[in-house]
């Protein structure tokens, strides 16, 4: 009766939760704000040190508080920094497979929560609150319910016995040389990497029992395993086909194709060895697991209880949300392929092509900029068919990869005219193509080229040319691969226009380079000194963050006095926005008044993080993709980012107070008090950009050698918000 | 320096601050607040030289614990620019004491152009030194908050130093080598040996701000009287100072030639007070109290 009341809600919220692919965006939670993420982590510390038994030695009394402290303010920084979804139609999925799995244990299931963390990577993990994060990539790339299953089955016995906090405990026994390690503890990694995998085996084990109650397919855990242990191949392996780039004489690949594609290892190969690891190594799982379900019939077992349909949603949608988290990873290669595959099914895509669009893009700036490597990754560590695409990459020259972009951005512009953000990058590329790849309009042709009779002659009389002839022909070459890239675009007037613009500022800017270089730093110079009148009415500040670390102690993050001083610096916040007369929106990551702000905090975070990596290359985020939209929902383009940290350490200086000291003893109750306080130092920043653009409006990171009073605090951001609200004197 | 040259000093100074002020309209000040009126008290522990009380020399441990000080006054008024510097000026009055415990006034008298007679007095207390000082400053704050935090003070001083005799009383002696003896008593009255000083502060502080008002103040000062340095490191204290004689070839009490630079009892009034402004300026602790003022 349960299972049919799943199946019509699978149905159900099939209907209601489903986005359409063709129109896909990222993924966001969805519904009420869970509890958790507005209770404070110390009363859930307070809360988790009461389960601590007295019965336990001292010592591992002590490890486990710390652990419930340190794993409690973890667990809340990665819900609260918008790193995960929740009650998003993935993670409705995971949780009903989950019910599935423990129709006989409702207060077990009961006790879970089922997240999914935007992350790429193929992984999930339990915490010992009952809070289970399966990962983007892992839900991407399994293949049916039943391996889901077991894997949830796995986790749910990791939450079930405590698995973390009695792999911590543990930990510290083997480090402190305590209980039965007080004899046999010579190499310390070893045992804790042989405790850990003792876990494992026990999750793999007792969790085998949870799944065998179900009547998911067991055949499935091999499939399991497999997801595991190719992990690190893309979610398909098809030869890569440049059509999508191609044009009528104009065939990138030809000149860049791999000869011998790296054949695909698994992980864990057989004779891979696991000593240090913290998991069994996977063959070895797969052997165990073999050997309990040896004699179990699989009769009746299937590998979809729940939905078929609705598991087909959730991997489409964790596949194409794997673009997305890859392109603001500045994996471009991972994204471009990743795409592609998923293009072959739905070949009109307006995401995907954006997506392949904006790769182009960033990795042509990168490329002109000299530093295509930080966001390409390595070919020669890449198995499978997508090598070709990193090596393609890899070796393309700056122009033919500005050009590619520029082709491709205004190609795709033409058939989605709606879309701002394909018009600002495919115009940012353009400029890019002219004022930093070293391409000239000239080196493009307007018309395709008429069959050329003259080759056959030219190769005839090759042997007469001279070296200069030689090492020209070999630049025209070069030239040539792009020269008819453009040849449909040129009927576009824009594109004209553009290109002759930039030739323009590009001729300027040979004129006058140093002259703007040395105006910009004289301008840097003046802004460091006065600050900035940026003349801002509106912003909205983003996740105000605040860390207390005091690195004499064994824990150095202060996280309850941390949480406490956050509080002051968010409301000091709001006082100095009133007192400069800025209008101040917060979307704090302290408490969420409704899903709606969790969303946008976690987007703009992607946002900032992203341009983070950037660092001084100007370009487009890719996240603006989905921030513009946020510019009418707050009626500004400004946000803001700030924070504060503030350091204690030991002192360093003894010199003049050692002196002091010396002579005649005057010194002594300085001595004293010197030696008994901490050397205080505090950072603070505020970043605060215009969503729609690229550019910092202001960069604003302060040290100061002081305690964090709260004149220090009110003092830097007054300071952030007098920049922001003064106006530029005329 | 002459006072002609001190007034365009004075007065470009105050230019250069009032155009700062004009066009720094970017500062953001401690949420606001540009201006601070201070008051602070300066000292250092009188060392070597005396104090007001004519005490001198440290011990910090008992029964013998003496922590003589000197102390002195200041109102300073100090104005940010801009996050990384203020402008500012200060009044003080700075009190010590002149050690005349080695001073001998004394005239000779001449007989066919022998000495035969010293009359002398020796001086019984030690003299008072005040000083009137006005400081005009920049202050650098390295962290960009100005006014608050830790700040570096670039300034230069004039000070008007002018020695108390009222508490000196001069005993008077004579010396002869023959029968005569002439008394003279030696009148300080209407002596108030007074000088100009000048010269270049350097001093560094941390301002910290209680209840968004109340400014907080601890630092050093160290000043190089340049005027005065020609004052310093000299012995004015000599045994003898012929006031009015100005050479003598021999006989029993020969003066001490080098006591000749001076041409009168009031000049060397005025170099023992250059010589202390000299050292009692040199390094002085400080604690202020202010507020907010703009």
């Amino acid at each position: 009766m349960r299972l049919l009341f799943l199946a019509f809600m699978a149905h159900f919220s099939l209907a209601l939760f489903s986005q359409d692919i063709d129109n896909f965006s990222i993924l966001q939670s969805k519904g009420d704000v869970p509890e958790e993420f507005n209770t404070l982590s110390s009363e859930k510390v307070k809360e988790g040190i009461k389960t601590i038994s007295k019965k336990d030695n001292l010592t591992d009394q002590k490890s486990a508080k710390r652990f419930i402290l340190e794993s409690n303010y973890f667990i809340d920084e990665l819900l609260s920094n918008g790193a995960i979804l929740y009650n998003e139609s993935l993670c409705e999925y995971i949780g009903n497979v989950a019910t599935v799995l423990l129709e006989d244990d409702k207060e077990l299931r009961n006790q879970l929560r089922f997240y999914v963390l935007k992350s790429p990577t193929v992984n999930a993990f339990a915490t010992d609150r009952g809070t289970i994060f399966i990962t983007v990539g892992l839900l991407a790339q399994i293949e049916n319910e039943a391996q889901l299953a077991f894997i949830l089955s796995h986790e749910i016995v990791h939450y079930k016995n405590k698995h973390a906090r009695t792999g911590y405990v543990e930990g510290q026994r083997i480090e402190h040389n305590s209980g039965k390690y007080r004899r046999d503890n010579w190499d310390k990694k070893l045992n804790k990497s042989k405790y850990s995998k003792e876990l494992e085996l026990q999750a793999d084990i007792d969790g085998l029992q949870i799944f065998l109650k179900s009547k998911y397919s067991f055949k499935e855990i091999n499939g399991a395993f497999d997801v595991l242990q190719y992990a690190h191949i893309p979610i398909d392996d098809v030869p890569f086909n440049t059509e999508i780039f191609n044009d009528q004489e104009f065939d990138v690949l030809k000149n860049y194709i791999k000869e011998e594609i790296e054949p695909i290892k698994p992980i864990d190969d057989e004779d891979d060895d696991d000593d240090y690891h913290t998991h069994p190594n996977i063959n070895k799982r797969r052997s165990i697991m073999a050997s309990e379900i040896e004699g179990k019939s699989n009769e009746g077992r299937t590998e979809f209880i729940y939905s078929t349909e609705a598991f087909k949603h959730v991997k489409t949608l964790a596949q194409f949300e794997l673009s997305y988290l890859y392109t603001k990873q500045r994996l471009y290669g991972e994204a471009l392929y990743n795409s592609y595959l998923l293009l072959r099914s739905y070949p009109n895509n307006k995401f995907l092509k954006t997506n392949i669009g904006y790769c182009l893009y960033a990795m042509s700036k990168y490329r002109n900029d000299g530093k295509i490597h930080k966001v390409l990754t390595d070919y020669s560590g890449i198995q499978g068919e997508s090598q070709q695409v990193f090596y393609l990459f890899d070796k393309m020259e700056k122009k033919t990869m500005g050009t590619l972009a520029v082709k491709y951005l205004w190609d795709i512009k033409g058939e989605d005219k709606d879309n701002s953000f394909l018009s600002v990058i495919a115009e940012d590329a353009l400029k890019e193509l002219l004022l930093e790849s070293g391409a000239r309009k000239s080196d493009y042709k307007k018309i395709f080229p008429e069959k050329d009779t003259s080759q056959l002659a030219e190769e005839v009389v090759e042997t007469k040319v001279s070296k200069y002839d030689r090492i020209k022909k070999l630049k025209d070459s070069e030239e040539n691969e792009i020269q008819y890239a453009f040849v449909n675009l040129f009927k576009n007037p824009e594109f004209e226009k553009l290109m002759n613009q930039y030739e323009k500022e590009y001729v300027n800017k040979v004129k006058d380079g140093d002259e703007i270089e040395k105006n910009k730093r004289e301008e840097a110079r003046r802004k460091e000194k006065e600050g900035r009148a940026l003349g801002i009415e509106k912003v909205v500040m983003v996740s105000p963050n605040y860390k207390r670390f005091d690195l004499r102690k064994q824990v150095t993050e202060q996280h309850e006095f941390s949480e406490g001083r956050k509080e002051d610096f968010i409301d000091l916040n709001i006082k100095c926005a009133e007192k400069t007369g800025v209008e101040l929106s917060m979307i704090s990551n302290t408490f969420f008044e409704s899903t709606d702000k969790y969303n946008d905090m976690s987007l703009l975070n992607d946002w900032m993080d992203e341009r983070f990596e950037h660092q001084n290359l100007h370009i487009y985020p890719y996240c603006k993709l989905f921030t513009d939209g946020l510019v009418q929902k707050y009626g500004t383009t400004y946000f803001g980012w700030s924070g504060m940290y503030s350091l204690r350490t030991k002192k360093t200086g003894w010199g003049w107070i050692g002196l002091s000291v010396l002579y005649y003893g005057m010194g002594i109750p300085i001595g004293i008090y010197y030696a008994l306080t901490p050397e205080n130092h505090t950072f603070y920043y505020t970043y605060l950009v215009d969503i729609t653009n690229y550019d910092f409006l202001m960069s604003k990171e302060d040290y100061v050698k002081m305690k964090d009073h709260n004149d220090v605090m009110k003092s830097y951001i007054y300071d952030s918000y007098h920049q922001i609200t003064t106006k530029t004197k005329e | 320096m002459r006072m002609k040259e001190i007034k365009q000093v004075i007065i470009l100074g105050i230019i250069m601050l009032l155009v700062k002020l004009c066009v720094a309209q970017t500062a953001p000040g401690y949420m606001g607040k540009k201006l601070i009126i201070e008051y602070s008290v300066t000292g250092a522990p009188a060392l070597f030289r005396i104090n007001k009380n004519g005490k001198s020399g440290i011990d910090i441990f008992p029964p013998d614990f003496k922590l003589p000080m000197n102390y002195g006054h200041k109102l300073t008024g100090s104005y940010s620019i801009n996050r990384k510097s203020a402008y500012g000026a200060s009044l003080e009055l700075f009190t010590t004491g002149v050690d005349y415990s080695n001073i001998t006034l004394g005239k000779g008298v001449i007989e066919n152009n022998r000495i035969t007679q010293i009359n002398g007095h020796n001086a019984q207390n030690d003299a008072v030194l005040n000083t009137y000082g006005l400081t005009l400053f920049k202050s650098f704050y390295r962290n960009g908050i100005s006014p608050l935090g830790r700040h570096t003070n670039i300034g230069i001083k004039i000070l008007y130093a002018s020695t108390d005799l009222s508490q000196v009383n001069f005993s008077s002696f004579t010396n002869t080598n023959n029968n005569q003896t002439e008394v003279l008593v030696y009148d300080l009255s209407g002596k108030s040996p007074s000088s100009i000083e000048w010269g270049f502060t350097y001093g560094m502080g941390v301002n910290r701000i209680l209840f968004d008002k109340v400014v907080i103040n601890f630092g050093f000062e160290v000043v190089l009287m340049f005027s005065a340095l020609n004052a310093w490191g000299e012995d004015w204290r000599g045994q003898y100072d012929f006031t009015d004689y100005t050479g003598v070839e021999e006989g029993r009490f020969s003066p001490n030639t080098f006591n000749k630079k001076l041409s009168s009892d009031t000049e060397l009034f005025k170099k023992l007070g250059s010589e202390r402004v000299f050292t009692s300026q040199f390094f002085n602790l400080k604690i202020g109290i202010g507020f907010l003022a703009h």
